[in-house]
């Protein structure tokens, strides 16, 4: 019986581990929508992916959001930006949870080569006017560009299926079929470098997450919101849930713990066997991915691209019941900016 | 839970499903077409779901949620069957799209992932093109995938949706039910198993999940589909008020052209429907301006004109409508409108398009056009034994108003008006205001003597939508009485 329920846990678990992880469903995304007789892009809405991390030089800062999961394959994910979408990458540099910098991106349409003009406004102030594809200087110092690229991602996703969710296909983890579904699957991704001064020197600990929103019933409304990877949906994962997930998107940091989400975290790690639910549970909510400025330190401290945070975290919230996949980084990191792989073909 | 595959395992589909020869298969459809036809069609075979979304082809598309990780197979509440199917549409990306997770599978063929994405983008490639193929080509990946893994609830989730689009609506209700047993909140399979069981003609069960998904999401789709229900249990002003609805909520929701245009398209055929020329004509046009060329909103200008008298421009929207899409009904509804322009060789090119048509769809195990050819052989007294034979055996499992119809209006084609009387009164039982149903129910009635009751229902037929068939319109008007 209680092996059973444990299982039971485990699979929603990682059925929501993928889903906020990977911008996937557990049991495979379907067409969500056709946005016109082409087949449309609601995946320039989905985060994929928050990386922070400290360049090589120790005094600059790398963010990294990404959408469109499996860009350009998936049938809801096109190889471009919204344009009537708003992106924005948030920093919290004092504790309260609260952004106290943001950066707002918009782009245009593209033209016939996928290219988009590319603004961003730090703090309301238009910062960068320039383009997709190509370096884009800041003021000041820092740049940014923003194109598709390789997913940094890596996970197989056809073992966890049957493994974990049970969908019958006969794959474990780490068994002789292993297959990394991400090989070979790109994204549409935002970087941007800027010097740790502008973050309020080194060694200050700042909180990030990043959101997307766009005009729905006439209004302005937050679509995706993340931070670390897999929060959301790993601990609102039923689909009677569902309506919760949606709400936890919209839900701001500052107000996830009196919205009960912590507490709700903890019973599911309870349930899981985690080692400390509690302790775990504060760690995990609100979900900001913490990083301390000029630490090259990765996951937990913020996210590096080829940091496993399928294995750390399946070994965290099962008290190293599962503690790998097998699968590790595909991704040939240029080490430097613009720091992702080129794309596939 | 191997019923599951089973189910939606057609006989033959393994010896189809490799891509090659699939091709090949494609290619001799389209070279037996070639030797067979004279008109030239731009689509092999068009599906549709005519009686599937009877009339009022219901709600597309949902994309107005701001829900991104539901944003997957198990929460899409689109209907099934939707076409676009604008001519010229460029299906480029899909068909990248297709090669991507065609080229994964050639690398591992045991891969059920790659092939329910290739299920998802043959589904849309069909959608976007009209061109039933495509579907039968999805119905085969998701078969595969639920082979290989067969509780994958997207791969069972993709199974139902498809196998509703073909109207297999038993295994769309089964497959649906399957997945509803282990996730009793699964948006898409709550909203499959209202299309199927309203198509199978079980109301409550329909409205069981209809409730369900209301509780879940409120958008267009939803919407549309009370509408739905609401006009086939009788409530024709309340389906045109909620269909007003999903077209307001798919403007203001920030839809796409697509989505907007098929639900003022679906508002316009509730008005039709209800009598209301005018409405409707405004509708279509609305329509027509958020996707122009929108074949399905041609036509209904083209009915509209018909109602309106003007025969010359009914001809002319649905010459344009079927270039773009084939449908049977369309087809043969153009034939009708040559016929009483006095061009019979016209007439019959389109009436011998109908009869390929829907061979092609039925040789590939499809059913989609059952309904269509059932109507179009009784309208024309053309082999009425198979008419009769189509009728009988889908009203085995699928008990619903129009099924009962389409057998009565087969039935008297033949001169069985006695069984026809019991047919019709069966499908009048639900309290649907169609004239399709009435003019039927009337012109069987006068056959039976039974005059009163007949003319009665003539008088409300003719009064209700005067569009549905030119044909009938003709036979009704030629024997009601002032």
């Amino acid at each position: 019986m209680r092996n059973t329920r444990r299982r039971a846990s485990a699979a929603s678990l990682a059925s929501s581990l993928l889903i906020l992880t990977l911008g996937l469903a557990p049991a495979v995304n379907g067409a969500d929508h056709l946005d016109s007789p082409v087949v449309a892009a609601q995946g320039s809405v989905d985060i994929t992916d928050v990386y922070a991390f400290t360049a090589s030089s120790g005094n600059a800062t790398v963010f990294i959001v990404g959408v469109n999961p499996g860009a350009g394959a998936l049938p809801n994910s096109g190889t471009t930006f919204g344009s009537g979408v708003d992106y924005k990458i948030k920093v919290d540099t004092n504790g309260d949870l609260i952004p106290d910098i943001h950066y707002l991106y918009r782009f245009g349409a593209p033209n016939g080569m996928g290219v988009q003009s590319l603004k961003m406004w730090r703090n309301g102030v238009l910062t960068v006017n320039g383009w997709t594809d190509q370096d884009n200087l800041l003021p000041g110092g820092g740049r940014t560009t923003a194109g598709l690229y390789d997913d940094p991602f890596f996970f197989d996703l056809a073992a966890f299926q049957g493994a974990v969710l049970m969908s019958g296909n006969g794959r474990t983890f780490c068994d002789g079929g292993t297959t990394d579904f991400f090989l070979g699957l790109n994204l549409s991704a935002i970087v941007l470098r800027v010097p740790n001064s502008s973050l309020g020197g080194n060694g200050v600990n700042i909180g990030i997450w990043a959101t997307t929103e766009a005009v729905r019933g006439g209004k302005r409304v937050q679509l995706d919101q993340m931070g670390r990877p897999a929060i959301n949906t790993v601990f609102n994962n039923q689909s009677k849930q569902k309506q919760d997930r949606d709400a936890f998107n919209r839900t701001q940091p500052s107000e996830m713990v009196t919205a009960g989400y912590r507490d709700h975290a903890e019973d599911v790690l309870t349930a899981l066997g985690a080692a400390n639910p509690a302790g775990l549970a504060a760690v995990l909510f609100p979900d900001v991915l913490t990083f301390q400025t000029g630490n090259m330190a990765g996951f937990l401290n913020g996210r590096r691209l080829a940091n496993d945070v399928i294995d750390a975290e399946l070994g965290l919230v099962t008290n190293n019941g599962i503690t790998t996949d097998c699968i590790a980084n595909d991704s040939a990191f240029p080490g430097v900016w613009p720091y992702l792989a080129p794309a596939n073909p | 839970m191997n019923a599951l595959s089973a189910l939606t395992r057609s006989p033959g589909a393994a010896s189809r499903r490799s891509p090659g020869n699939r091709a090949r298969f494609v290619r001799s459809l389209f070279s037996r077409r070639a030797a067979l036809l004279v008109p030239p069609l731009s689509a092999l075979v068009v599906v549709l779901a005519v009686q599937l979304w009877p009339h009022p082809v219901a709600a597309p598309v949902n994309n107005n949620t701001p829900i991104v990780e539901g944003a997957d197979n198990l929460t899409d509440v689109r209907p099934p069957g939707e076409v676009i199917a604008v001519a010229g549409v460029d299906t480029t990306e899909t068909d990248r799209k297709i090669a991507f997770w065609q080229a994964r599978i050639s690398a591992n063929a045991r891969d059920d992932i790659s092939w329910t994405y290739l299920g998802d983008l043959f589904e849309i490639k069909g959608r976007q093109t009209g061109d039933i193929a495509n579907y039968i080509s999805a119905r085969d990946a998701y078969a595969t995938a639920l082979d290989i893994a067969p509780l994958s609830p997207a791969a069972a989730v993709g199974a139902a949706r498809i196998s509703a689009t073909l109207h297999d609506f038993l295994a769309a209700q089964a497959l649906a039910t399957a997945v509803l047993e282990s996730d009793p909140y699964a948006t898409a399979a709550l909203a499959i198993l209202f299309d199927a069981s309203l198509e199978l003609g079980e109301l409550d069960t329909a409205e069981h999940a209809l409730t369900l998904l209301m509780q879940r999401v409120e958008t267009p789709a939803v919407v549309g589909r009370q509408a739905r229900l609401a006009f086939v249990r009788g409530d024709t002003a309340g389906a045109l008020e909620l269909s007003d609805r999903a077209v307001l909520d798919s403007i203001t929701g920030g839809d796409a052209a697509s989505s907007v245009a098929f639900y003022q398209y679906a508002h316009a055929e509730y008005a039709l429907l209800a009598g209301d020329v005018d409405t409707a004509q405004a509708g279509y046009a609305a329509s027509l301006v958020a996707m122009p060329g929108y074949p399905l909103a041609l036509f209904g200008e083209g009915r509209v004109a018909y109602a309106q008298g003007n025969i010359a421009h009914a001809i002319a929207l649905i010459e344009a409508a079927t270039a773009a899409l084939p449908r049977p009904d369309m087809v043969a509804y153009l034939g009708d409108l040559y016929a009483l322009d006095g061009r019979p060789e016209d007439a019959t090119e389109q009436y011998d398009t109908v009869a390929f048509i829907h061979g092609l769809a039925a040789q590939d195990g499809a059913k989609v056009y059952d309904r269509e050819y059932i109507g179009f052989l009784a309208d024309h007294g053309r082999d009425t034994a198979i008419a009769i034979d189509l009728a009988t055996s889908e009203l085995v499992a699928r008990k619903d108003t129009y099924g009962y119809d389409a057998l009565a209006w087969a039935l008297h084609a033949a001169g069985n008006d006695a069984d026809a009387l019991t047919n019709a009164r069966l499908a009048l039982a639900s309290g649907t205001q169609d004239a399709r149903l009435l003019i039927h129910a009337g012109l069987i009635e006068l056959a039976n003597g039974l005059t009163a009751d007949g003319q009665a229902h003539l008088h409300a037929g003719l009064a209700l939508s005067p569009s549905f068939s030119p044909l009938v319109v003709e036979q009704a008007r030629a024997q009601v009485t002032p």
